[in-house]
């Protein structure tokens, strides 16, 4: 038996980081709120006993490669692509995330400013229809409601904060090689820090501080000591007694009429009729790529061709390196086990923006840092040395024994109109829709900066006495990355833009977009707080329906 | 679309000692995985075998397909698989896979690697069987304990997954 579905003043689609938060907002302003999420609803004991064979092995987190993937385009060939980054229940990919939560800074925002003249060719930059300065607030919301840990004015490498203001935490407890890479850093004149992260590292918002279970980017959250919409923003929103969350229920299309948002149409079944739920707002947070989709398969008035463009992710890069006179990192006196995965890790903000007479290169990125040895689960450690026989059991021998170091770059991917999502004509989810169908190439810069940034991080640490291990700068094609952006940009020019500075549809009124979709430019770093941040911008100033 | 009725979407298979290999294929996979995974006992090192990887794949491949729909891609990759294999340690070293020195089965699973092992028909891909050999090997050393692999935790012991790393003590070699 399907609960009875009464009209609400707004209709979210996804219940994950975007959809959670506006119910949240929404509902405290008085609103009546329907979400329709078409996972299940796992509570946090569904994820015990802690299982990497299980949980990720057998993709029990993630939608199938098999039945449910996402069609990437490589010169003209198609490949299937396993949507490691979505998770369809209650929570969406917040119940699985790495949890970083980084600010978006004026570099990210202020791209085109910032580059003036040194734009390059084939890119499309752009400066945010809102600056640093009007989103910060807004950051320090979302950091206190969603229970971010960290501390402010470690660096001078940091995120730009208010005078006085400090995290609701203090950081995570750091991993056991923070002051060795510190003072290595340090030399080099590179000045790190313990990055923001939405784990509690104590008891906050009546959910404990982080255990160190060893399972964390890509599993369940057994104990809520990591955020989710799940633990933060729902059960706020239902105490209310405005929201009603459906579980199993797939928004197939956002029906709208003239310009005017009617509702959406949706099936609790695949095989079921569709069912249309009329209301004044439609809210869509689904993640950039599915947004893009969802408005294709709906016709959503696309009058300049921008719907599903300018996709980004972001231009990575890792670098490893081992450190032989240094044992392995115990955790010292805190005890014999290490945090686990990258947190309590070190984030290098030193090359976000580029000063360097010897590149034409501008806007970068940062690193974070991770262990090699424990930053994953054991099965996907090993396979991915991707090595056998002797010089497998040698490898180990050497990482359970010896220091390591990795560095993760995270950088600005520029904007490229054919970068882009389309629906397949060929392949279909299981609820019987076309599924997106990828083009992505990185444009030159990306590579360049990559490379770059790969190369300098290495000659610190070869400088430092590290032996570098292994340096994969970023390949010029993509088939898809968790950091998804764009594909329904914002901006005050209809004729540029999918959705306008309040991040609602320019040629559907009522209809929002709160997920990543809207970013302008890819930014640089983790993106989430930041679509947080956005979502309680957006909330706060969407009207009230009048009563009809 | 098992996820959208179940209640407790994430339910775990019933673990069971059913196997599914014959007891020739499970010692062809278990030279293979010794290979793959050595063990170095004067070291203190455990490998694959002391593992129990090859019972791991055994049970693995037993358990209904609702825990993995690949379980049963595996299956037919295996039992058809391993009479190509055997067939090919024939055509390259004259003996059975079982029968195989050390030395011939790295040798063997190099070529395998690259694709270049002999006597096997042109539609059989040998680097994608070589690294589903090598992901159930990782995957039965690696595993929870409750999957009939990584025997007592040993290989988590040694690697010091949630607990210091420790050198593995074993008895006399015999």
């Amino acid at each position: 038996m399907q609960p009875e579905i009464s009209k609400p003043d707004v209709i979210i689609v996804g219940s994950g980081a975007g959809g959670a938060t506006a119910a949240r907002i929404l509902t405290q302003r008085g609103f009546s709120v329907t979400i329709f999420e078409k996972g299940p609803n796992p509570q946090a004991e569904d994820f015990l006993p802690y299982d990497e064979l299980h949980f990720e092995g057998h993709e029990k987190m993630t939608p199938l490669e098999a039945t449910d993937p996402n069609i990437y385009v490589r010169g003209g060939r198609t490949q299937t692509v396993r949507q490691w980054w979505v998770a369809n229940m209650v929570g969406g990919a917040t119940r699985l995330w790495d949890a970083n939560f980084p600010r978006y800074t004026r570099e990210d925002m202020s791209l085109k400013t910032l580059m003036g003249d040194r734009v390059p060719n084939g890119a499309s930059v752009v400066d945010w229809p809102w600056t640093y300065d009007e989103f910060q607030p807004f950051f320090e919301i979302a950091e206190r409601e969603w229970g971010v840990s960290g501390r402010a004015r470690q660096s001078r490498m940091q995120e730009p904060y208010r005078s006085g203001y400090d995290f609701p935490m203090p950081p995570v407890r750091a991993h056991a090689s923070t002051p060795f890479l510190k003072d290595l850093f340090n030399r080099a004149g590179w000045y790190p820090y313990l990055g923001a992260k939405a784990v509690n590292s104590r008891t906050y918002d009546g959910r404990p501080g982080y255990a160190f279970s060893g399972f964390f980017a890509g599993f369940g959250d057994p104990l809520n000591d990591r955020a989710s919409a799940h633990s933060t923003m729902l059960p706020k929103a239902m105490a209310t007694g405005r929201c009603e969350l459906h579980v199993g229920r797939c928004v197939t299309r956002i029906v709208q009429e003239n310009g005017k948002i009617k509702g959406v149409q949706y099936k609790t079944a695949p095989d079921a009729e569709e069912q249309f739920l009329g209301a004044p707002l439609v809210i869509v947070s689904v993640q950039a790529i599915q947004s893009a989709r969802l408005f294709l398969l709906s016709e959503i008035p696309d009058p300049n061709k921008m719907i599903g463009r300018y996709l980004t992710y972001h231009t990575k890069g890792t670098v490893t390196a081992r450190f032989r006179y240094e044992s392995v990192w115990d955790g010292g006196i805190d005890g014999p086990y290490q945090p686990r995965t990258g947190i309590g890790s070190l984030e290098i903000r030193d090359l976000y923006w580029i000063n360097d007479p010897n590149t034409n290169l501008t806007k970068g990125g940062k690193f974070a840092a991770f262990d090699p040895y424990t930053t994953s689960t054991p099965i996907e450690m090993v396979s991915r040395l991707r090595k056998w026989g002797q010089p497998l059991i040698d490898e180990l021998d050497r990482m359970r024994t010896q220091a390591g170091a990795g560095f993760s770059f995270t950088g600005e991917s520029l904007s490229v109109y054919d970068n882009r999502v389309e629906l397949d004509p060929d392949v279909t989810d299981p609820w019987g829709l076309p599924v997106a169908r990828t083009y992505y190439e990185h444009h030159d810069y990306d590579l360049e900066l990559s490379q770059y940034a790969v190369r300098r991080m290495a000659e610190v640490l070869a400088d430092g006495g590290g032996e570098i291990t292994a340096q994969f700068p970023q390949g010029k094609y993509n088939s898809g990355y968790g950091h998804n952006h764009g594909t329904l940009r914002a901006g005050r020019d209809p004729g540029t833009a999918v959705l306008n500075a309040d991040c609602q549809s320019h040629e559907v009124s009522g209809l929002y977009v709160l997920d990543c979709a809207f970013m302008p430019t890819s930014g640089a770093s983790n993106p989430t707080l930041t679509l947080l941040a956005n979502a309680y911008r957006v909330c706060q100033s969407i009207p009230k329906p009048e009563v009809i | 679309m098992g996820y959208l009725s179940a209640t407790r979407p994430f339910n775990f298979p019933r673990f069971a000692d059913a196997e599914y290999f014959t007891d020739v294929e499970r010692r062809q996979v278990e030279a293979l995985f010794d290979r793959l995974y050595p063990s170095d006992h004067a070291n203190g090192v455990p490998g694959a075998t002391d593992a129990r990887a090859s019972r791991f794949l055994s049970r693995l491949l037993a358990l209904d397909e609702e825990e993995y729909h690949k379980i049963t891609v595996w299956r037919e990759a295996y039992r058809n698989g391993l009479i190509l294999l055997d067939a090919s340690a024939q055509v390259s070293f004259g003996k059975k896979l079982t029968d195989l020195l050390v030395d011939q089965i790295d040798d063997f699973l190099g070529k395998l690697e690259l694709g270049s092992a002999e006597g096997l028909p042109d539609d059989f891909d040998q680097r994608s069987f070589f690294r589903l050999l090598q992901e159930h090997c990782i995957k039965g050393c690696f595993a929870d304990p409750r999957w009939g692999g990584n025997e007592d935790g040993i290989m988590w012991r040694w690697l010091g997954w949630v607990q210091p790393a420790e050198d593995i003590k074993f008895g006399e070699p015999t």
